[in-house]
């Protein structure tokens, strides 16, 4: 039977062809089903980690993956705002930011703001720099992404690597990629005191929920 | 038994998918600046031939000619995106050293190669076995050819590879001190070049091997 079905469809490729985008379909929404909910896992797990370190000298007594904003940046991206908060007041919040493109693509940050508008930490989500050079901005490789803690747009700080006449060093044979990451804290620091009162406007997430636009920024926050 | 040796053969040496057959040249180039990546990227391409070399062999007697190449896409696509899911799923930390080389697989044509040439002639055994030997070969070029480059470039073999296989491996990362490296081999040019002297060398040992093999065959002549 199984045979003279087989036999029948080697007669007709475009059936046989049919059945197998199928059956492939099917086997990539199970494995969908499957694995779904732990990848959802995995990632919320990498957020808290992230949050973690980049808000780790914040005083806060929530959970910031939790507690979120979305906000229109120029260009018309949303960011998505993570709020750290002691009791009801914000004392920080936390944010990816795409960066101008570095040697190798766009580098993207998580930069962590502490309340009076200076770095609590910022950490490399995802880069394509060269190995061995522009890599030196991943904290696994060097400490160098810890300069910027403290720093903000009123500590005097010259904002661009020292080779630029600025504060910040450069790596022996990278200056693009340094100088790349150097000019996104930066310009996360401007999106920050722009935005200042409405990230952090005082609204509990609990109480929230008669507003539209937070909803659902915390309902896709707390589902990504 | 012989046919099972010369299968192994021909994956680890006669036959390999990066020297013998120069197969699979964008993934080779793009992954090699280190020999972990190179070992990663091997790693997730065998698990991917090992799949899809028993998949068209189970199927070789259903798929029609004229649509067989629509059909291995179609699975080599749904395997590499299955291996994706499971492996953000449950093995994430390695997913995200791995993830980035992952859907480079598909453009890997020595899958699609190994399935027209091998895999769907045979019987699902000798398929895995032909899949797990060609997915060996290309993983030893790739962590050779990784290595080479690494070495030249930044003074370095093996670095970061507890991040990809766990602690337990940094014994395996070696530094040499205060060389500053030809950073021309880190950078793509470098990947040609490395690749180049390597298959040169390895004609010159073919060539030794066949003189070598035509004189014992001469002496053996002449004594009969």
């Amino acid at each position: 039977m199984s045979t003279l079905a087989a036999g029948g469809l080697r007669q007709r490729p475009g059936l046989l062809l049919g059945a197998f985008a199928l059956g492939c379909s099917a086997l990539l929404g199970a494995g969908d089903l499957a694995t779904r909910t732990e990848i959802r896992l995995r990632q919320a797990e990498d957020l808290r980690h992230a949050l973690d370190q980049t808000l780790a000298s914040v005083p806060h007594d929530n959970n910031p993956a939790d507690d979120t904003v979305a906000v229109e940046a120029a260009g018309g991206k949303t960011i998505t705002i993570y709020r750290a908060r002691q009791g009801s007041e914000i004392s920080g919040v936390a944010f990816n930011w795409v960066g101008q493109a570095g040697y190798g693509g766009p580098i993207t940050l998580t930069v962590g703001i502490a309340r009076d508008g200076r770095i609590a930490s910022v950490r490399v989500l995802s880069h394509s720099e060269t190995p061995g050079l522009g890599d030196k901005i991943d904290v696994r490789k060097s400490d160098w992404i810890r300069a910027f803690d403290g720093r903000g747009l009123d500590t005097g700080t010259r904002w661009a690597v020292r080779k630029d006449g600025g504060d910040f060093d450069q790596f022996a044979g990278a200056t693009i990629t340094p100088r790349a990451v150097v000019g996104a804290v930066h310009d996360s620091l401007r999106f920050y005191a722009a935005q200042r009162e409405r990230l952090l406007a005082p609204e509990a997430p609990a109480t929230a929920g008669g507003e539209g636009e937070p909803t659902a920024a915390q309902a896709k926050g707390s589902a990504s | 038994m012989s046919e099972a040796r010369r299968v192994i053969r021909d994956g680890l040496w006669d036959n390999n998918v990066v020297f013998g057959q120069m197969l699979g040249m964008c993934p080779t180039l793009a992954t090699t600046g280190s020999a972990t990546n190179g070992l990663g990227m091997g790693l997730a391409t065998t698990v991917v031939l090992v799949c899809s070399g028993v998949l068209v062999s189970l199927f070789r007697n259903v798929i029609a000619r004229e649509v067989r190449i629509a059909i291995y896409v179609l699975l080599m696509s749904s395997v590499v995106t299955l291996v994706d899911m499971t492996m953000n799923a449950w093995m994430h930390e390695l997913h995200k050293v791995l993830g980035l080389f992952i859907p480079l697989i598909v453009v890997n044509c020595a899958i699609m190669g190994r399935a027209e040439a091998f895999a769907s002639k045979r019987t699902p055994g000798i398929a895995a076995l032909d899949g797990l030997m060609m997915g060996i070969g290309f993983t030893l070029a790739l962590m050779v050819l990784g290595g080479v480059r690494e070495a030249i470039g930044q003074g370095t073999l093996f670095a970061d590879a507890s991040m990809l296989l766990g602690e337990r491996f940094a014994f395996l990362e070696l530094r040499l001190e205060d060389y500053r490296g030809v950073l021309l081999m880190i950078l793509p040019p470098g990947g040609f070049l490395a690749l180049g002297f390597l298959v040169a060398a390895r004609q010159r040992m073919l060539a030794r091997a066949r003189t070598r093999a035509a004189a014992t065959n001469g002496d053996a002549v002449a004594g009969a």
